[in-house]
């Protein structure tokens, strides 16, 4: 931690017109949660594309401004798409409606079959003070022997955590997820099976509050020890709170 | 404008060609023959050109094959560009060469014309050169021309890239740097460089940063200190990233400095120029538009009808109106707060409408992003967004490639949402329409039932309107024939009537001429009487004239006696005076006697009297001779006895003298002589004989001459009296035969007396005869008064005889008259009666006619019917009901499979992932209609390849981009629409406005040529000049805000005095929509117009930077701080009075003309102030145009007593315009009033602060520094 602390300063006074005008450690609580879900594997295919297919399948339509009108997309698109499906003989038109020839019907079973993949559980991290998820490996966090004190912002309380929408959950899932090239097919979380809060972890992080003189200017940097960087939302928390109290209190002497 | 026509309808057209030797070869390259080459294709698509006449006079013509469009040629030539020059003769096309050149260059341009031709080869063939064909190039522009007018007029433009390239360097720059540096928020970054030459630390400005072997840019440099040696560089937002992980780690200390990217663009300023040069600019219009004074401008065909999707004010209406309809341009002036964006926003919706893409480009990307993001969300319009990422604003993000696909995804979720919340009333919807159109069906076939009875109906009133049309026939004639007859009666009916009124006038006169007149009997009784009295009357009258006559010959008788009497004492005295004429001495006392007995003078007599009255007028001076004669006695007496002897021998000479040496003498010059001589004697006391010699000469000379003139006196008297004598007998010879004649006289009146005497005797007759017959009395009257009455008896006589004539001849014909007056009235009762009678059976017929032909009528309207027109309606309707119906039944079984896949398709959506939308978003981008983006980057490669032009380009805040960066997006365009203000601010270079950094560089510059060509620059504003040349089809200024207050615009107003329009407040309760709720030490609430008058005296004097010419002012600052805090607590009890939401900020701007003071008003609030209450911006006035906010401040800085002292940037009256114009609520100024408004040196920025003081003052908003109301 001292020796963090020393580099960090050093390299915060390579400015050399800066000084430091305190500095101080405190703690982030950091929420980990479970998320478990299971993830499908499929075709790809464009869901324009599928749902056209679909509704071929399915109802009975007779031209492009019908369907336009049933999925609320414009006609362009359509007849782009028609034009498409009718040259790679995936639907044909009968005598009043649009129907799926036989290739179509394999390439839309095809495209709708979803191959259930294994059930995985992942760990997210979410700060309330960052009012986001913290994307970074808890376990890879240097073990520090005392942790500071709690930051002076944070609540003391645990959040009513777990109250996130599912597609907010997902959208971190999926984009944690390292995409790997999987040809023509695709691996996709379609919903969540269950989220469990683990532990608050508290993650140490290092202010310094630092001065130019030249431009009389104020500010704070903050070393978050989980995310490896000066934290921008902490610093931007901290100026905005406290830059004027600083003013008084750290330069009257 | 022949470009649009040939695209959209291109001809075949067959000529002949006929080639050269030189074409041949050139073919020969490719194929065998150019029989050969020329049919790998049934015909070509070309690009004809045409070039300058040949030497001959000759038109010449390049042909450019269409290197796409011509496959088969394409293929042949790998895509090149086959190139044919000809000249144009009757029998055809001469090809003179032809050759094969890069891909690359251009086909299509706006100076050729595209055709599809057929060349026919073979030399037989006589085609020709079809007329219409020629006739085409004979209207093509000689592009050579073109080409040189654009370059010459463009060259203008210069100076723009000048400024530019000012200090651009070429090459790249590179330096070692010791020490990095960051500041407070990873934004800059400064680096401690060395290695640097003298002259490029300057020239580092603005160029881009990247450490030496790195690919990542890190940044612009923002600041050099040579002095200090260090280089701040604004970081790109990766590179704050990756200092904030502590991850940048240069391989070596060396940083390279390129200016890249400027000299891109101005690469790509230029190649505008080129492009528009060779003619490549999408509306072949633009150069014309460009560069005449008064643009020629196709006016607008017909004025667009259109639907709004917003709301829209009547100028906004006219503008966009104005834009849809004209044809090349169309320019809008916004001032602040009109609501351009809008009228962007609903140009770009009725071009999505009418299937046209639009481009919208800007000088910044914060208009660009603005304007898209107040487009109507609408699945007819595909926003697309160009540009780099970074540079894009939040606002358009979703607009960039990458996001549109989400883009899409939301808005289609958002519709299918909608639909979704229907869905449970769409069957009881549908099944209610079903319901109705049955009920519709049902109520058509009735109809239809009834339709059919009508025409059975219908066929029956066929007939019997036969009948009765016959029968009316019938009638007509009828009435016909009673018509005529009627009109005969009538007409003789008026004559009777006419005569009879004559006759009855008649008898009527005649009638009352008898009562006017007496009667017959009583005519012929006055008749008598007169004629009785005639008679007396004349009787009385030849008395009288008998009378008369009687007394006048007694006085003739009277005077003939007194007459003889007078003639006979006449004769007895002559005879007596005969004999004592002879004694009669005088020639008067013989007149006398003349003239009293009347004897005439005769000729003799008269003659003789004059002779005498002759000679007597001779004798007048006989008298003064003799006396002269004897006064000359005595004188030569006494002179003789003086001189003795010798007077003899004197008188001796002087008559010896011959006889008319002497002269003549006057009567005076004798009696001079004479005086002359007394005189001599009388003053010579004493007197010798020898001097009185001359005048005895004199007085003898003088004797001789009177005494010769006494003897003609003599004479003279002689002969008078011998005269006398003779007129003294013939006067009695005279008198004998007057007397003589007097005998015979006597005779006469003796026997005009006898006559008389007896007149008198018959007259005295008469008189006694007529006397007696007169038997009534005396008469009174005279004979003249007797003759008047007799004339007026024989008058009246007369009178009364024609009148009774009259009389007698009128009664009979009255008589005749009043029988032919019975005869009438009798004869017109007749008629009359026969009319009345034809007028009835007339009136029977139209009656029984009418009836008919009401029927008639009747049947008609059954007629008119068309009931088989009906009846098909109502099948047809019927049918397509019944289709509808069936619609409707499938829609009905349709709608749980429709809405299941709705519910689907919504699920699948909102899962879908990043490659889900991977087609969506190509399909998008491919079919996006509205594309944003700069000017400059409109010109990037990458966005030239996908969008070569566009139906409408759109240009916003075009006041602010300079010409060659306008040209860019007009070039891509059809129809060009400019939006602007130039009474807003001008381009900005860094951060002057063009117009000062051109100063800046005039004053630099040494070479008179450039600095003059540079002036030029400055008078040029496109917008302006475009704004006030074109006609009013095609321009619209919008004249109606809704930001300010109205309080806050009338400060602007006077900047728009001058247009056409005058700049109006929309909002309709100012008071109340712009409420700012505020209530503190500064501001009241009805305030919404402060200005704050800070002394213009230590300590609110302007400062000035040591290094740098930007300034400062502590004193605005410090009252800044206040003011900020006043209105941060404002807002604090304005929260808790409920008035402003909890968690609403007031939006705050704090602007300046100084960055300078924006760099320590930020300062100030960043690190001194605590506003929880508001959201602040910052920045100079020019940063803040296009921006609007709650409450604005503006801190006006300049305030000094120097001399020299002036104000700087707020000179500019659009900089000031800028100013004012942010504000929505509450607008405060922070300045001197005295320095703006008198201490400034330009008159009219004076005067443009002083009647902004002025409306300051109308508003009671003028304070003191602290705040305290100020009159």
């Amino acid at each position: 931690m001292q020796a963090l602390e020393k580099r960090l300063k050093r390299e915060v006074l390579q400015n050399g017109k800066v000084e430091i005008l305190k500095s101080s450690n405190w703690c982030v609580p950091v929420q980990s949660i479970d998320v478990t879900y299971q993830p499908v594997k499929r075709l790809k295919m464009d869901i324009l594309m599928k749902m056209m297919l679909l509704t071929f399948q399915q109802a009975e339509i007779s031209n492009a401004s019908e369907l336009g009108e049933l999925l609320l997309v414009e006609d362009l698109f359509i007849q782009d798409l028609l034009i498409n499906l009718t040259k790679t003989g995936l639907i044909e038109r009968g005598e009043k409606y649009y129907h799926l020839t036989f290739k179509g019907k394999i390439q839309l079973e095809n495209g709708v079959f979803e191959e259930e993949q294994e059930i995985e559980t992942q760990q997210l991290l979410y700060s309330a003070c960052h009012e986001a998820f913290l994307t970074a490996e808890i376990d890879q966090m240097d073990e520090y022997d005392e942790l500071p004190d709690l930051f002076r912002y944070a609540s003391e309380e645990p959040e009513e955590t777990l109250k996130f929408v599912e597609e907010e959950l997902i959208e971190v899932l999926q984009n944690s997820r390292t995409s790997e090239d999987e040809g023509e097919e695709q691996t996709v979380i379609t919903d969540i099976i269950s989220k469990e809060a683990r532990q608050i972890n508290d993650v140490p992080c290092l202010e310094f509050i630092l001065y130019n003189r030249e431009q009389d200017l104020l500010f704070v940097r903050v070393w978050n020890t989980l995310l490896s960087q000066w934290d921008d939302k902490l610093e931007k928390l901290l100026v905005e709170k406290e830059v004027v109290m600083w003013r008084e209190e750290l330069l009257k002497v | 404008m022949f470009m649009g026509q040939v695209v959209a309808k291109i001809e075949t057209v067959r000529t002949n060609l006929i080639m050269t030797n030189k074409a041949r070869e050139g073919i020969l390259a490719w194929s065998k023959d150019e029989h050969a080459f020329f049919h790998i294709q049934k015909s070509f698509l070309v690009h004809i050109e045409r070039m300058s006449n040949s030497a001959q006079g000759e038109t010449a013509i390049t042909i450019y094959f269409d290197n796409v469009a011509n496959a088969n040629l394409a293929e042949k030539l790998d895509s090149q560009v086959a190139v044919m020059n000809c000249i144009v003769k009757y029998e055809g096309l001469l090809a003179t060469n032809f050759r094969v050149i890069s891909s690359r260059v251009p086909v299509r341009t706006n100076r050729r014309f595209a055709t599809q031709l057929e060349f026919v080869t073979a030399p037989k063939n006589t085609v020709g050169l079809p007329i219409e064909l020629h006739s085409k190039i004979r209207q093509l522009p000689i592009a050579e021309e073109r080409s040189e007018y654009v370059r010459k007029r463009i060259s203008s433009w210069e100076g723009y890239l000048k400024i530019q390239e000012r200090d651009a360097t070429i090459e790249d720059m590179t330096a070692s740097f010791s020490k990095l540096s960051v500041n407070e928020d990873f934004s800059r970054m400064t680096l401690n460089c060395s290695g640097l030459k003298d002259n490029e630390w300057n020239k580092a400005k603005g160029l881009s940063a990247k450490f030496k072997g790195s690919r990542d840019e890190l940044g612009e440099v923002l600041k050099v200190n040579r002095a200090n040696r260090t280089v701040e560089i604004e970081l790109r937002p990766y590179i704050r990233e990756q200092l904030r992980k502590n991850q940048l780690k240069p391989k070596t200390k060396e940083v390279v400095f390129s200016n890249f990217a400027t000299l891109s663009q101005i690469r790509r300023l230029r190649r505008g120029f080129a492009d528009l040069e060779k003619g490549l600019a999408a509306n072949a219009n633009l150069e014309k538009i460009l560069f005449e004074d008064r643009p020629r401008i196709q006016a607008p065909k017909k004025r667009a009808k259109l639907e709004f999707h917003n709301r829209l004010n009547e100028f906004q209406q006219e503008a966009v109106i104005g834009a849809m309809s004209a044809e090349d341009l169309f320019v809008i002036q916004g001032p602040p707060g009109t609501g351009k964006t809008t009228v962007i926003s609903e140009i770009c919706q009725q071009n999505a409408k009418a299937g046209l893409r639009t481009l919208v480009a800007s000088q910044s990307n914060l208009a660009v992003d603005n304007a898209l993001s107040r487009l109507l969300s609408n699945k007819d319009i595909r926003i697309l967004r160009f540009g780099r990422t970074e540079s894009i604003e939040e606002e358009g993000k979703k607009f960039i490639e990458e996001n549109v696909a989400e883009y899409w995804r939301e808005q289609t979720l958002q519709d299918i949402k909608q639909e979704l919340t229907m869905h449970d009333s769409q069957e009881t919807e549908l099944t209610a329409t079903l319901a109705t159109c049955e009920e519709e069906l049902q109520k058509l076939e009735d109809q239809l039932v009834v339709i059919k009875e009508k025409i059975v109906e219908q066929q029956q009133a066929k007939l019997d309107y036969e009948v009765i049309t016959e029968e009316i026939q019938k009638l007509k004639k009828m009435l016909g024939t009673y018509r005529r007859e009627l009109r005969d009666l009538e007409e003789h009916f008026g004559e009777v009537a006419n005569k009879y009124e004559h006759v009855l006038s008649k008898v009527e006169e005649l009638e009352r001429f008898l009562e006017t007149n007496e009667t017959s009997e009583k005519l012929l009784e006055r008749t008598n009487r007169l004629a009785n009295e005639i008679e007396k009357t004349r009787n009385q009258l030849l008395f009288r004239q008998a009378e008369e006559e009687l007394a006048a010959v007694n006085e003739e008788l009277n005077n003939s006696r007194n007459e003889y009497m007078t003639w006979q004492k006449n004769i007895l005295e002559l005879h007596q005076l005969q004999h004592e004429l002879k004694n009669f001495t005088k020639v008067d006392e013989l007149s006398e006697f003349m003239q009293q007995y009347d004897i005439p003078m005769g000729f003799i007599i008269e003659r003789q009297i004059n002779a005498l009255e002759k000679i007597k007028n001779q004798m007048v001076s006989y008298h003064d001779w003799m006396s002269v004669n004897n006064k000359l006695k005595a004188a030569i007496d006494y002179v003789e006895k003086q001189m003795g002897h010798a007077a003899q021998i004197i008188l001796q000479q002087i008559n010896a003298r011959p006889e008319d040496s002497y002269s003549s003498y006057s009567i005076r010059e004798v009696h001079e002589a004479i005086d002359y001589m007394k005189q001599f004697l009388i003053t010579q006391r004493v007197v010798n004989p020898a001097q009185l010699k001359p005048h005895l000469e004199r007085l003898y000379l003088r004797r001789k001459f009177v005494w010769e003139q006494g003897t003609i006196l003599q004479q003279l008297k002689q002969e008078a009296v011998r005269l006398f004598e003779m007129i003294k007998r013939e006067v009695i010879k005279q008198t004998t035969e007057v007397l003589a004649n007097a005998q015979q006289k006597k005779s006469t009146l003796t026997n005009k007396g006898m006559l008389l005497k007896d007149k008198q005797a018959q007259l005295q007759k008469r008189y006694d005869q007529l006397k007696l017959s007169l038997s009534d009395g005396p008469i009174s009257s005279n004979s003249e008064q007797l003759t008047a009455m007799l004339h007026k008896s024989e008058e009246e006589l007369q009178h009364v005889k024609s009148t009774h004539q009259v009389v007698l001849r009128t009664i009979p014909q009255l008589d005749q008259m009043q029988q032919q007056h019975q005869k009438l009235m009798e004869e017109r009762t007749t008629i009359a009666s026969d009319l009345e009678e034809k007028k009835l059976a007339i009136q029977e017929i139209n009656s029984q006619g009418l009836k008919q032909e009401k029927d008639l009528k009747a049947l008609e309207e059954i007629l008119d019917q068309d009931y088989e027109d009906q009846q098909l309606q109502a099948e047809y309707s019927i049918k397509k009901l019944t289709e509808k119906i069936t619609k409707l039944q499938h829609n009905k079984a349709q709608l749980p499979i429709k809405q299941a896949l709705q519910k689907q398709w919504y699920t699948l959506l909102q899962e879908a992932n990043e490659h889900d939308l991977d087609e969506i978003r190509k399909m998008y981008v491919r079919h996006a209609n509205v594309i944003g983006t700069t000017c400059v980057a409109s010109a990037r490669k990458e966005f030239m390849d996908n969008y070569p032009t566009f139906d409408v380009v759109i240009i916003d805040e075009v006041s602010k981009a300079t010409p060659p960066e306008l040209l860019l997006p007009m070039l891509k365009g059809k129809k060009i629409i400019l939006v602007g203000d130039h009474h807003q601010l001008p381009p900005l270079v860094g951060d002057d406005t063009l117009e000062e950094t051109l100063k800046a560089i005039i004053e630099e510059s040494d070479a008179l040529e450039e600095s003059a060509e540079l002036k030029k620059l400055l008078k040029e504003s496109l917008f302006e000049r475009l704004f006030k040349n074109l006609p009013r089809d095609n321009k619209q200024m919008l004249a109606i805000q809704y930001r300010m207050h109205e309080d806050i615009m009338k400060t602007i107003t006077p900047f728009y005095e001058n247009e056409d329009d005058q700049l109006q407040c929309g909002l309709i309760d100012s008071d109340n929509v712009r409420d700012h709720f505020l209530e503190g030490h500064y501001v009241k609430r009805d305030d919404h117009l402060l200005w704050l008058d800070m002394p213009n005296e230590k300590p609110y004097f302007e400062e000035q930077m040591k290094n740098g010419k930007s300034r400062f002012n502590q004193g605005e600052l410090d009252t800044i701080r206040h003011m900020l805090l006043d209105l941060d607590h404002a807002t604090e009890m304005a929260k808790a009075a409920g008035k402003i939401k909890q968690d609403e900020r007031k939006s705050i701007g704090v602007i300046s003309f100084y960055g300078e003071q924006v760099k320590k008003i930020d300062r100030l609030i960043q690190q001194e102030l605590n506003l929880q209450h508001l959201h602040l911006r910052t920045g100079t006035v020019d940063k803040f145009q296009g921006m609007e906010m709650d409450v604005i401040i503006v801190s006006m800085v300049r305030n000094t007593q120097h001399k020299g002292g002036d104000i700087g940037f707020a000179n500019d009256y659009r900089r000031l315009n800028v100013a004012l114009s942010r504000a929505r609520e509450l607008l405060i100024l922070v300045g001197s009033t005295e320095m703006f408004t008198q201490r400034a040196k330009q008159k009219h920025a004076r005067d443009m602060y002083s009647q902004l003081l002025e409306t300051v003052k109308e508003q009671k908003g003028l304070r003191d520094q602290d705040g305290n109301v100020k009159q």
